[in-house]
């Protein structure tokens, strides 16, 4: 059983968002839009993530024309065992401030 | 042909991928790449902080010193502010400023160590070493006075933020030199070390012997060495520097680049030694810099404080604090000129 109080509630949201769809690849910024955390704290979590070998990344092969490949994102098998054990639900994280509809 | 317009915010991301260790590299570049699907500006400024922040506290590799280097960093500022505050309260704000800023740029420094295209080459730990003493010497000439001549006063925000301004530029120079000035690093270092030495002990002994002899020519004569030597430094890196043309990446003869390199550091050199030497020698025998002339007297009585000597540490600590900015400048230029006509003569060619 996995230790919840290793990860931090942003770690869980983010390990969240990525469960909720586990086999598809997810862009940063997105993942970042999605469970409410800026690039300052996201990509240091990310690093974490797959230095634990919890998060497979790779490049996009084939961007649309005229726009550099982005780097790509989902959880590993034993990330997705984590995520699991986690139990934690595809959400926002506790410290998120609501944001208006539409906003990017 | 395509006008590339400047965008702050994309230079802002590129430098944090310049800061990451080489290890998270290609984390940088998929920050970089990222940063392209970011919609509108205010987003892509977010953006682009998020990643200067992620820059400075990137996640080492494991077993990495991370931790300690930044709990080692903030006990040695708090000591060091501490210290300044303990022996010299009149510089409160200094105490504040001083130990903040140069543990930032002694952590910016780190991590262009660790990053693999960041690191740009530095002037060699002699120079560092002699930089980094003067900068401490600096620092305590001041505090000796301001302790010494409390009369002088305390310091307030705006000359805090200006000291501190002029020891950072000093230690950024030493610690993280620009591009501009590591291009030729090899060949600048030896000429700039003894260059310094020598324009900044001309200066200083020049004007020693002038006080104790009563021979004012000499101190005139001694300021020579501010142009002189610097142009004999120039000539000598960029001779050292062994290559003639410009590169096809910069627009400077590798030769002058090398000179102004080493120009710019002898002169950080020299103005360290004038400064810390000057106003040493002037503790150690301030009756003997009691001015008499009219005007020096007149603006005295005018200064409202209370004694002579008081009036003329202050006048000299502000005249060498100009002079810290003024002597690497100068020494620039005369070290360009002797850069240049040394590259512009012709250059043996090995025997083949």
């Amino acid at each position: 059983m996995v230790d919840p109080r290793r990860y931090s509630p942003q770690t869980i949201a983010v390990l969240g968002g990525l469960a909720a769809q586990p086999t598809r690849w997810r862009y940063g910024y997105e993942l970042g839009q999605q469970v409410g955390l800026k690039s300052g704290s996201l990509y240091p979590i990310l690093m974490r993530l797959a230095d634990q070998g919890l998060l497979e990344a790779i490049w996009e092969t084939d961007p649309p024309h005229g726009r550099p490949p982005r780097h790509l994102y989902r959880l590993s098998a034993s990330g997705l065992v984590v995520a699991t054990d986690l139990a934690v639900a595809p959400g926002p994280t506790r410290r998120q401030r609501p944001q208006p509809a539409g906003a990017s | 042909m395509t006008k590339l317009r400047a965008d702050p915010a994309r230079s802002l991301v590129s430098l944090a991928t310049r800061l990451l260790p080489a290890q998270r590299r290609d984390w940088g570049q998929a920050m970089q790449a990222e940063f392209d699907a970011v919609p509108g500006p205010w987003a892509r400024w977010r953006f682009a902080l998020g990643c200067a922040r992620m820059a400075l506290v990137a996640p080492r590799q494991a077993g990495g010193p991370g931790l300690l280097v930044r709990v080692g960093l903030l006990a040695g500022a708090a000591v060091v502010g501490l210290g300044i505050y303990g022996l010299a309260p009149a510089m409160a704000a200094v105490a504040l400023l001083v130990p903040a800023v140069l543990a930032g740029l002694i952590w910016l420094a780190l991590l262009r160590a660790r990053s693999a295209t960041g690191h740009q080459g530095t002037p060699g730990w002699p120079l560092q070493a002699l930089i980094l003493g003067g900068v401490a010497g600096w620092l305590g000439v001041v505090m000796y006075g301001v302790v010494r001549y409390p009369a002088m006063g305390a310091f307030n925000l705006w000359g805090a933020l200006a000291f501190t301004g002029l020891l950072a530029g000093y230690v950024g120079m030493a610690l993280l030199p620009p591009r501009v000035v590591t291009g030729q690093v090899a060949a600048a270092r030896g000429p700039a070390l003894v260059g310094g030495l020598v324009t900044g002990g001309l200066i200083v002994a020049g004007g020693a012997v002038a006080h104790l002899s009563d021979v004012q020519v000499l101190k005139g004569w001694s300021w020579l060495g501010l142009l002189v030597t610097p142009m004999v430094v120039g000539a000598v890196a960029a001779r050292s520097s062994g290559a003639t043309g410009a590169a096809a990446h910069t627009r400077l003869d590798p030769g002058v680049r090398a000179a102004l390199q080493a120009g710019v550091w002898a002169g950080l050199v020299g103005g360290l030694l004038v400064a810390v030497g000057g106003m040493s020698v002037m503790y150690l025998a301030p009756d003997l810099y009691v001015p008499t002339d009219a005007y020096t007297v007149h603006a005295f009585q005018a200064s409202g404080l209370p004694d002579i000597i008081t009036y003329e540490v202050l006048d000299s600590l502000g005249g060498l604090s100009v002079l810290l900015v003024a002597v690497p400048l100068l020494s620039t230029i005369p070290a360009a000129v002797g850069g240049a006509l040394a590259a512009s003569l012709p250059r043996q060619t090995p025997a083949s």
